[in-house]
């Protein structure tokens, strides 16, 4: 698998404190990257270090293979947008103009493009208005903007929703989709807010405390999370038996434990059950959504 | 580097009829001052021909504090410029621009104090002829040192804004300019201390302030008063790159 992005135990202290522990993951190509946690986990750290604002204490990364450390890093980092915290734009200039000034820093031959650009972000309209008299969503979509000139292969949004009312939240959606489908941008974003994460995302990676605790697909996620009848029986191998003969799904976690994928009906299951000679010892709906997932993954409450 | 100077110039050029304006005032002012003051032109007469590179480095902080405040200085390293280029666009664009309008204030000095000249008022109390021999002499003298004390200043301004790498940048080189003010007031309060001569010789906002009495001098050299200058610039130069080269951003 290509990788845009891979750490290799990256650190970032400050001072006596760990803002990152010896971070590793890996974006594949392609992939919409959903980076998972708390504030102050350390999501805006390990963005600002992949953008070069600031240096790993120690560890070090690959973007498109070239190591942080290369002269030829700043090369790569032009392959890349980035909207970090909050949108960096010139609030006395209009939106057209923040776009011109960051053509002028990527040094493009012409302006070409730059109208295509405020039709993608939904901001052709804005005219001679400057981007201080923007609404956050606006500001927020002329970021993005400012990120995707030049093209960049590789998209880092970091906290892209925060403080946008629920239709700004689908545009920035709708709009990172379609980066994603259409220009096939390879996309990490971060945001602690895991339903509208889970609406983007074909990756995740779950920091805590400055260390990625689970990396996994949407797939692997989906299975995680999928709704279930976790059953504890005195053999699985029956009950696997009864359950194909139910055409039911099922996963056997071990000689005890299944899940099973459907709601049968419970009182044949236990007849066809006691028939083998295999009982019943519990029972129980398990139902996890991303958010539950993510508690369960870093501790709930106890963890603070 | 050309991609930032590009962009730098492009900002500037935005602010530039306001610079103008300003230089051009602040030139009106200082011939009105200097004509008043010694009925000639004089350069280092005038408050505001004094002030005016001071002028000049706080303006330098706050544009480069404004891309900290604003956060556009992301945009710079994101897309990967060397912290060094970024370091050098900034020296470079506000020093050109310094020179630049220093040679119009300087022009406009001039011909504002020729035509001040030509009004009656300024007749009446015009020195001996013989001191004003000497304030002609002085003042063409004394405009490299001018031309050169003025952008030698503006690396003050990016000293200070990208240490201090926020908004606050353009506050704190104002204040610190006109803390530099004061230091000429040392000449005057103890002027055998060695110490202070050295400081007010090397400080290029104290070259300004001192001009007249520096260019009156017998011995009066402009390229040793460059040369401070010079050197005061590439010690905050590289001061500042090493300060900021492995500073954490936001």
């Amino acid at each position: 698998m290509d990788y845009i992005l891979k750490t290799n135990a990256l650190c970032k202290h400050y001072r006596h404190f760990k803002a990152l522990n010896g971070v590793t993951m890996n974006i594949p190509k392609g992939a919409i990257y959903g980076f998972v946690g708390r504030n102050g986990a350390g999501k805006t750290t390990l963005i600002r270090l992949i953008c070069g604002l600031q240096y790993p204490t120690s560890g070090d990364f690959e973007l498109y293979g070239v190591k942080n450390t290369d002269k030829a890093i700043s090369d790569s980092r032009s392959r890349m947008g980035a909207v970090v915290e909050t949108p960096s734009i010139y609030p006395s200039m209009t939106a057209e103009d923040n776009l011109k000034m960051q053509y002028r820093l990527l040094g493009m031959p012409s302006f070409d493009g730059i109208q295509e650009l405020l039709k993608l972000v939904g901001l052709e309209n804005t005219g001679k208005k400057k981007a201080k008299n923007f609404s956050l969503g606006m500001k927020q979509r002329l970021g993005i903007a400012i990120a995707l000139c030049g093209n960049p292969d590789f998209l880092i949004l970091d906290e892209p929703i925060n403080g946008l009312d629920p239709q700004g939240i689908i545009e920035v959606r709708e709009l990172i989709l379609k980066l994603n489908r259409e220009r096939q941008i390879t996309v990490l974003i971060s945001s602690h807010i895991l339903d509208e994460l889970s609406k983007l995302a074909t990756h995740y990676g779950f920091i805590d405390s400055g260390r990625i605790i689970k990396e996994m697909s949407a797939e692997e996620l989906e299975q995680a999370c999928r709704k279930c009848m976790h059953m504890t029986v005195t053999d699985t191998k029956i009950l696997a038996r009864v359950l194909d003969g139910m055409e039911i799904t099922y996963k056997i976690l071990d000689e005890k434990t299944a899940d099973v994928y459907a709601k049968p009906n419970f009182s044949q299951l236990a007849i066809a059950l006691s028939k083998e000679n295999c009982e019943v010892i519990s029972m129980e709906e398990h139902d996890e959504n991303l958010e539950s997932f993510f508690v369960n993954l870093v501790g709930g409450a106890n963890h603070e | 580097m050309s991609k930032l100077l590009s962009t730098e110039f492009y900002k500037l050029l935005r602010k530039f009829v306001t610079i103008l304006i300003t230089t051009i005032a602040f030139s009106v002012a200082g011939a009105f001052g200097s004509m008043s003051a010694t009925g000639t032109v004089y350069i280092g007469v005038s408050i505001f021909s004094c002030m005016f590179g001071l002028i000049f480095c706080g303006m330098t902080g706050v544009f480069i504090s404004q891309d900290f405040a604003n956060n556009t200085m992301r945009n710079k390293l994101i897309v990967g410029h060397t912290r060094f280029n970024i370091y050098l666009s900034y020296q470079i664009a506000f020093a050109v621009l310094a020179f630049l309008m220093t040679a119009v204030f300087i022009g406009a000095y001039i011909l504002f104090g020729k035509l001040f000249s030509c009004i009656e008022v300024f007749r009446t109390d015009q020195p001996a002829p013989d001191v004003l021999k000497v304030y002609k002499e002085n003042f063409f003298k004394a405009l490299p040192v001018y031309l050169v004390a003025v952008p030698s200043l503006t690396t003050l301004g990016v000293f200070i804004s990208m240490t201090l790498k926020n908004g606050l940048g353009g506050g704190v080189t104002i204040i610190t300019a006109y803390t530099l003010n004061s230091l000429p007031l040392l000449d005057e309060i103890f002027p055998e201390n060695k110490l202070f001569v050295f400081i007010n010789n090397v400080l290029p906002s104290s070259q300004i302030f001192l001009m007249e009495k520096f260019s009156a001098e017998s011995d009066f050299s402009p390229l040793k008063y460059i040369l401070f200058s010079t050197a005061f610039s590439v010690v905050l130069i590289t001061l500042g790159y090493a300060i900021f080269r492995k500073a954490d951003l936001k």
